[in-house]
């Protein structure tokens, strides 16, 4: 063995020996952040397992099912789906490396259908951003082996030309729709119609999966909630009659009434002028 | 409050770079383009994954360590589920029984309130009495310019420990104690408080107070009573 192979094997045992503590050190420095990942199935017909770095993350994982929400510590992951039970080593359906998960991020991997046919893996990011009080989230994706669609509100369409794998979303007042998916610019119906409850502070996700050729289109939710916000205040009272009999001082009434009846007037007349 | 959505916006931009590098990776490339067009009121975004691009080396993470095995269910439309909605508020205490309508957001962004003051208001969005957490909220007009002083007007007399009786439209009754009664500037109302969904089961019952600017300003403070479910 020459000296030169053994510095070298010094080098590296020295190295070995730093990383962790290097590691450590900037673990202390930046805590690891989890991110927040659902997994949806949306591969019509196969039951699979999910792996993730080599371990199995999901067995028996059937279509149309979704997982809850799991905190994945940040980092970049290897994802491998095979057909149950095949093993960490058996043939993979859909296979992505280095998927990127980066810390505080809600997102939902979704393994689907392509446009053409073929199973693929998409992350979605969620929107968990607040919602204004009394509004509700939407999001629909395109997941599904089928051309471009429509999604249509009570037969108006409300999102046109979404393709796979695509995804909208609005925020709309909380309420039910009845909702279908159409072919994109017809009235074939291809999902639907459906009641779709948009409840109020909810991302209400909508997943249309499945085979157009196969005939099995479908729809799939996930909802989000907590993302409610809070009225700005509550008015309580128009008049004034209550704090004058309250002993608040009655001239300021007197004296400023006259002035609200002007900025009454004049609102009266601005709503007649615009209605 | 800036802050969050500064590190929310960050992390969306990190994921979009995710998106990037996934897509080289599993290879469905599709064009990236918007494919959406606006509702009629509504605020829509197209923000499919990207494509393009190489995977990258990264700092590899720890292999997931599943505690517990990881819980799947169909992903079906909910049922829309909540309990009976309150329909009439009584506090003998202060001879006070009120019939109470659902309400939700008003166009300026406040709770809305029925323009009687003889009907008090539920905001219809927030807990009911049968949810196991959060505040049930109640409120109502003190006085109106048509209706002139309202029955609310008593709730000041309420006093700590009064009974707050709520009934719900299946016809049952939830009952609350009442814990504090106090002015709160309007400016300075907890909305997130005043309308949580979370913590102790609780009723908030809500008026106006304070002196009255007929100058536009209205009545510079709220009423807030707070009772504990019992």
């Amino acid at each position: 063995m020459s000296v030169r192979r053994i510095t070298a094997l010094t080098a590296t045992g020295l190295l070995a020996a730093t990383l962790p503590v290097a590691a450590a050190s900037t673990a202390q420095a930046k805590p690891t952040a989890n991110a927040t990942v659902s997994v949806l199935h949306a591969v019509p017909g196969a039951t699979v397992d999910v792996y993730a770095n080599g371990k199995a993350l999901l067995t028996d994982f059937k279509p149309g099912t979704l997982t809850d929400p799991l905190k994945l510590p940040e980092g970049e992951y290897d994802l491998k789906v095979t057909a149950a039970g095949a093993g960490a080593g058996g043939a993979a359906v859909i296979q992505a490396n280095d998927v990127a998960v980066p810390g505080g991020a809600n997102v939902t991997v979704v393994a689907h259908l392509s446009a053409a046919g073929k199973p693929v893996l998409t992350p979605f990011v969620n929107d968990t951003s607040k919602l204004a009080a009394g509004k509700a989230r939407i999001t629909v994706r395109h997941t599904a082996a089928a051309p471009a669609v429509d999604v249509r509100a009570g037969g108006d369409p409300v999102f046109e030309g979404l393709t796979n794998p695509k995804q909208v979303k609005a925020d709309l007042p909380a309420g039910t729709v009845k909702a279908d998916v159409v072919l994109a610019g017809t009235s074939t119906v291809a999902i639907g119609p459906a009641d779709v409850d948009l409840k109020e502070g909810t991302n209400t996700i909508v997943y249309a999966w499945g085979s157009a050729s196969g005939k099995n289109l479908k729809l799939a939710v996930q909802s989000i909630s907590g993302l409610h916000g809070d009225p700005s205040g509550i008015p309580g009272g128009t008049g004034g009659q209550a704090a004058q009999e309250q002993g608040v001082p009655v001239w300021l009434g007197l004296l400023c009434g006259a002035v609200a009846l002007g900025v009454i007037g004049v609102g009266t007349s601005a709503v007649r002028a615009r209605s | 409050m800036t802050a969050p959505f500064t590190s929310l916006h960050a992390a969306r931009s990190l994921v979009v770079v995710a998106m990037i590098l996934l897509l080289g990776g599993c290879g469905d490339s599709g064009a990236s383009s918007s494919s959406s067009t606006a509702p009629e009121g509504g605020r829509v975004e197209s923000v499919g994954p990207a494509t393009g691009g190489s995977p990258t080396p990264g700092r590899p993470a720890p292999p997931p360590e599943p505690s517990a095995p990881v819980r799947t269910r169909a992903a079906e439309l909910p049922k829309a589920t909540s309990g009976p909605a309150p329909d009439r508020v009584t506090i003998s205490s202060i001879g006070l029984e009120l019939p109470v309508r659902a309400v939700g957001v008003a166009a300026d962004g406040q709770m809305d309130l029925p323009v009687d003051p003889a009907v008090v208001g539920w905001y219809r969005f927030g807990p009911v009495p049968a949810d196991q957490e959060g505040a049930v909220v109640l409120g109502g007009h003190l006085d109106s310019r048509e209706y002139g002083v309202g029955p609310l007007v008593r709730l000041r007399k309420l006093r700590v420990g009064a009974l707050i009786e709520v009934r719900t439209t299946d016809g049952g009754t939830a009952r609350y104690q009442v814990e504090g009664v106090r002015d709160v500037d309007k400016q300075k109302l907890a909305v997130g408080e005043l309308f949580a969904r979370t913590g102790a089961r609780r009723l908030h019952l809500v008026t106006c107070g304070g002196p009255y600017d007929p100058n536009g300003g209205g009545y510079r403070d709220n009423l807030v009573v707070t009772a504990a479910a019992r």
